[in-house]
């Protein structure tokens, strides 16, 4: 019985680890688009400022390749849109992974009562 | 464990400081190089070429030029350049700041919002290792004992309130019933006092002043020019001034008494004082008080008083002046019979038998007032002279009789009275032997 608990134990401490693991990805990755987005509007500000004549680059790489203003401004405000849905993406999935660790957590704790009380006895026992 | 895990939170948030703290450092470092920077834009353009040392590698510098020198590619980030002058570059610079000062404000914030939280932690620290006398109080929690003490906390509480219910039951209703004495106590006592008050200006008070009536009657108010004569109408106007005064005080206190201003009525403990200030009121006019009593009395109607003697009936009309006053003076006329009757018998000696009907009446109506209102609470109707209150009517039926007595004493010495009077003395006479004779017989 007290192997059987300990099993289970093990069990929902590995479930907790994992999911713990990707909720921190999760976090990580939003946290990076977090970053990206920030940039991002402010490369489109200084686009905006600059004139419409003005050259632009884009680095690929070791090059620096030319770009259209119009054309670079709009890039810009595309990529923002495209951080924007990412974030919303991770933001929903980072609660789901929140709301099973608190069961996994749960589930942890009751078993390690159980799994104490069973200790107490076995040692009442002998 | 408690101190262990204090100790832990206070180590973290000296760690949360300190990162804020080299974050805010940071911060400034890049501030400090646009600033730099911003220098160099500033005086690049100045020159079309510049003469430099260019670095070659890790170890070498190689003398060259700074060519093109108001044509700079910033890079705005994301992999994005765009190449701008020097002073677009320095306006970029400024913007740039501009976000580090921002930010540097914004951790300051941070570090002032964590700073006080050490303060807070350490405090607590203190508490648990009862320091700083400082005891935190603590109570073990058990389950089943809370659930117990629950049970018996409505218990007690239950009992509590039925008990305090009960209580206040039976408090209430000997609390009302003392405290409606204390009331009437506390009435009768003012009453007396004022009657005190009153009657030493102009004896128009009850057997009540009578008890104190030892005292000096000069505290009433008199005019100076009548003080000195003992005169009826420097008395009486003392005495309606009194009486006024007295029934204004005594009406808010009863409620409901109506007096007469009719002085002829003398105190009944007092001395000839305050006495026959009708009939001299119209032949003397020496007060403001003479005039109302003038007005008074022509304003008296007849009374509706049936009167055991027919010439009584005219006379009615002075206690009529307030006709409230009349079904209190029905009742009382047979007892007062016998009072005055008693009086009478022994003043008869003393003086002519010309009684002015008017004050016998008054006195009767006082009298009879008063002797029927020892069992009445107030609203008491009084007339002119008699303001007492009903407790004290029953102990002075002889100093009535008395004060009567005195009455027709002093009638002999008022002309005026008798000529004021309606009836005829003849009649009077007979009317004052009708009652006692009526009295006598229901003794």
């Amino acid at each position: 019985m007290a192997e059987g608990i300990q099993k289970r134990l093990q069990k929902e401490l590995e479930k907790f680890k994992s999911v713990q693991k990707e909720y921190q990805k999760c976090v990580a990755a939003r946290q990076q688009l977090d970053a990206q987005f920030n940039e991002n509007t402010l490369v489109k500000q200084e686009l905006d400022l600059l004139e419409d004549g003005a050259t632009v680059y884009k680095m690929i790489g070791p090059v620096l390749v030319k770009q259209d203003t119009e054309e670079s401004r709009q890039n810009v405000q595309k990529r923002i849109d495209y951080i924007t849905g990412e974030m919303q993406r991770h933001e929903t999935s980072i609660k789901d992974l929140e709301k099973k660790q608190d069961s996994h957590r749960e589930n942890l704790a009751k078993l390690q009562h159980q799994f104490q009380q069973q200790q107490v006895k076995a040692v009442a026992r002998s | 464990m408690e101190a262990r895990d204090i100790d832990r939170l206070k180590a973290e948030q000296l760690s949360a400081i300190k990162k804020t703290g080299e974050r805010i450092s940071q911060l400034e470092k890049y501030k400090n190089d646009y600033d730099n920077l911003k220098k160099q834009l500033k005086t690049l353009p100045e020159k079309v070429t510049h003469d430099v040392m260019v670095p070659f590698g890790k170890l070498a510098f190689m003398p060259g030029q700074l060519i093109h020198t108001n044509e700079i590619t910033v890079l705005l980030g994301d992999n994005w350049f765009a190449e701008v002058s020097a002073k677009d570059a320095i306006g970029i610079t400024e913007r740039r700041v501009a976000d580090i000062d921002r930010q540097i404000a914004e951790l300051n914030k941070q570090k002032g919002l964590l700073e006080p939280r050490i303060d807070f932690t350490s405090q607590l620290q203190d508490i648990t290792q009862n320091a700083g006398g400082l005891v935190e109080i603590k109570e073990d929690y058990d389950a089943e004992k809370e659930q117990a003490w629950k049970e018996q906390h409505r218990e007690n509480v239950r009992q509590h309130r039925q008990w305090t219910a009960e209580g206040m039951r039976q408090g209430e209703t000997e609390e009302q019933e003392e405290g409606e004495k204390e009331v009437w106590r506390r009435l009768e006592e003012l009453e007396r006092r004022e009657l005190e008050r009153d009657e030493l200006g102009g004896c128009e008070d009850n057997e009540e002043g009578n008890e104190e009536g030892i005292r000096p009657r000069k505290k009433s108010v008199t005019w100076e020019d009548e003080e000195s004569t003992s005169s009826s109408t420097g008395n009486s106007s003392g005495e309606d001034w009194d009486m006024d005064g007295y029934s204004d005080s005594e009406e808010q206190r009863l409620g409901s008494v109506i007096h007469f201003s009719h002085t002829t009525q003398p105190v009944k403990g007092c001395p000839p004082d305050g006495s026959s200030s009708e009939d001299d009121s119209k032949a003397t006019i020496k007060s403001p008080a003479d005039i109302y009593q003038q007005y008074l009395n022509s304003l008296k109607p007849k009374s509706i008083l049936k009167r055991p003697v027919n010439s009584d009936q005219p006379q009615q009309s002075k206690s009529v002046a307030a006709s409230v006053t009349t079904p209190v003076t029905l009742l009382p006329v047979t007892p007062d019979m016998t009072t005055t009757s008693s009086v009478t018998a022994n003043v008869a000696e003393a003086f002519s038998g010309t009684v002015v009907e008017r004050d016998m009446g008054d006195n009767i109506v006082s009298l009879g007032h008063q002797v029927t209102t020892s069992g009445h609470q107030a609203p008491v109707v009084t007339s002119a002279p008699v303001v007492s209150p009903p407790s004290h009517t029953a102990e002075n039926p002889q100093p009535m009789s008395t004060f009567t007595g005195e009455k027709p004493q002093e009638e002999p010495g008022s002309d005026s009275k008798q000529e004021t009077a309606t009836h005829s003395p003849p009649k009077r006479v007979s009317k004052f032997r009708a009652r006692r004779m009526q009295q006598e017989a229901k003794r």
